[in-house]
C-alpha cells in the first residue's frame, strides 16, 4: 500500500456512495485503475451501498421494458452499422496514406535529419486524417491521440485511441524518423498496471514512416503506447491525455 | 413484468451481459426482468417523479449497454454494477438539475416500508434491510440518507451537521460495512 493508496482509502465510502466531489472523483477512479487491493476494497464498499438500491424496487410502467429494449436494440444495431463503415473508411484511409507517404519520398535523396523531420510531418498529416475520418464517422467515445516522442530523438509519430461501440475498440499508430535496421519495431498499448497489449510490428520504410492499426475488445484502461526495438528497448513513447 | 428469476453464477451473468451489448433483445429483456424494478425504484426515490424515473431506467439500460464491455463479472457482481450505473447517473441528474435542493424522497427508514410489490424477494429485500438499518446508529442512517439517496458531499454533511469531515467519512464506512454483510443474503 503506498501513500496515495491510504489517502485513496479515506475517500473510498465517499466514492462508493456518490458522494466525493468530480475533482476528487476522477483521481480516486485513476488510482482504481492500476490498484488491485485499493479496488477490491472499493468493490466491497459498492457492494453495501448497492443493498441500499436493490432493496426499493418498485413496479415500472408496463410500456418501459418495451422502450428499454427498442432503445438498446436500436442502438446497437446503428453502432454495428457505423463500425462496419468505419472499418471501411479506416482501411481506405491507411491505403491512402501509405500510397502518399510513398510517392512524396520516391526518387528523392535526403540528408538523415531531414527524411527523419519529413517523415515526422507525413506521420502527423496521417494521423489528422484519420482522427478526422474517425470523428467525422462519429462514434460513443472519444478519440484520445498523443504525440509519439524519445528524449534525444527526431523521430516522430502519433498514436490514437478510438473508444467505440459494442467492445470495438481501436488503436492506431503512426511511426515517423525511426531507423529502418531490417529489424522490425513493435508497439504495445501499456495499462497503468504496466500489462501490455501488442498493436502490431511496424517496418518503417526508408524515411521511417509506418503505420498499424488494430481493433481491440476494450481499450479504456490503455494509458500509454510504446515502440519497442528489436532488442526490446523502447524508442518512442505516447501518453494518452486523460488516460 | 414477470417476477425476476434466481441469482445468476458470474460466468452466466457475463454471458448475459455479452449477450446484451450485441443487442440481443432478449438478453436486454431478461437484464430489465432482472434489475428494471431496483433500477425504476431506486430513481422514484431520488428523483421524486415517475417520469424521471422512466428516464433514468432507460439511460441506465442504454449505459450498461455502452459500458458493457468493461464489465468484469471476476471483479464484482453484476448488481453492484447495474445499481452502481443507476446511482451515479441519478446523483448526476440531481446535481444537474436540482443542486442542493431536497426532492420529494423518503428517508431510509421509510423506504423498508415501501411497498407497491409483494414478491418474495422484494420483502426477503427488505427484511434484510430493515435487519442492517437496525444495526447501524441514527447518525449513520441519516449520513446514508444524505450521500446516498441526495447526493450530498461528505464536506456539505459535515457543514450541515456541524461535525468534523473525519467523522462523517468514518461513519459512512462503518455504515456500508453493515450493509454489505446482508448483500449475500440479498441476493442469494
Amino acid at each position: 500500500m503506498t501513500v496515495d493508496c491510504a489517502a485513496v482509502r479515506e475517500e473510498l465510502a465517499e466514492y462508493s456512495v456518490g458522494a466525493l466531489a468530480a475533482p476528487r472523483r476522477r483521481v480516486v477512479s485513476e488510482h482504481l485503475r492500476g490498484c488491485a487491493g485499493c479496488r477490491k476494497e472499493a468493490g466491497e464498499l459498492a457492494e453495501g451501498a448497492a443493498v441500499l438500491a436493490l432493496a426499493s424496487p418498485a413496479e415500472p410502467p408496463g410500456g418501459l421494458e418495451q422502450r428499454v429494449v427498442d432503445a438498446v436494440a436500436g442502438r446497437a444495431a446503428r453502432s454495428r452499422r457505423r463500425t462496419a463503415r468505419a472499418a471501411l473508411l479506416i482501411a481506405a484511409v491507411v491505403g491512402v496514406a501509405a500510397v502518399g507517404i510513398v510517392g512524396a519520398m520516391a526518387g528523392r535523396v535526403r540528408q538523415a535529419e531531414d527524411a527523419a523531420a519529413t517523415a515526422r510531418e507525413h506521420a502527423e498529416l496521417a494521423a489528422e486524417r484519420f482522427e478526422s475520418v474517425l470523428e467525422g464517422v462519429g462514434g460513443a467515445g472519444p478519440v484520445l491521440s498523443a504525440p509519439l516522442a524519445a528524449p534525444g530523438s527526431e523521430a516522430g509519430g502519433r498514436a490514437i485511441l478510438y473508444d467505440g461501440d459494442e467492445g470495438r475498440d481501436f488503436a492506431l499508430v503512426v511511426i515517423g524518423g525511426l531507423p529502418s535496421s531490417g529489424e522490425p519495431y513493435e508497439a504495445f498499448l501499456v495499462s497503468p498496471a504496466g500489462r501490455r497489449l501488442e498493436v502490431g510490428r511496424l517496418r518503417p520504410s526508408g524515411a521511417g514512416e509506418h503505420s498499424r492499426y488494430r481493433f481491440f475488445a476494450e481499450l479504456s484502461g490503455a494509458r500509454d503506447l510504446v515502440v519497442v526495438d528489436a532488442e526490446g528497448r523502447t524508442v518512442q513513447r505516447a501518453t494518452f491525455p486523460g488516460a | 413484468m414477470t417476477d425476476p428469476p434466481g441469482p445468476l453464477t458470474p460466468e452466466a451473468e457475463q454471458e448475459l451481459m455479452r449477450r446484451m451489448i450485441s443487442g440481443d433483445e432478449d438478453a436486454v429483456r431478461e437484464l430489465y426482468g432482472r434489475f428494471g424494478r431496483p433500477v425504476f425504484g431506486l430513481g422514484l426515490r431520488m428523483l421524486g417523479s415517475s417520469g424521471a424515473a422512466e428516464e433514468l431506467t432507460q439511460d441506465v439500460f442504454l449505459a450498461a449497454w455502452r459500458k458493457g464491455g468493461r464489465y468484469d463479472a471476476a471483479r464484482g457482481r453484476l448488481s453492484t454494477w447495474l445499481m452502481t450505473i443507476a446511482h451515479n447517473l441519478a446523483v448526476d441528474r440531481l446535481r444537474r438539475e436540482s443542486g442542493r435542493t431536497p426532492t420529494a424522497v423518503d428517508g431510509l427508514d421509510e423506504l423498508v416500508e415501501a411497498g407497491g410489490i409483494d414478491d418474495e424477494e422484494a420483502v426477503l429485500a427488505r427484511e434484510d434491510l430493515r435487519r442492517a438499518l437496525g444495526d447501524i446508529s441514527a447518525a449513520e442512517r441519516r449520513l446514508l440518507h444524505l450521500a446516498y439517496l441526495r447526493g450530498w458531499t461528505a464536506r456539505e454533511i459535515a457543514e450541515a451537521d456541524r461535525i468534523p469531515v473525519g467523522t462523517v467519512k468514518t461513519r459512512l464506512r462503518s455504515a456500508l460495512i453493515k450493509l454489505r454483510r446482508i448483500h449475500g443474503k440479498a441476493e442469494g
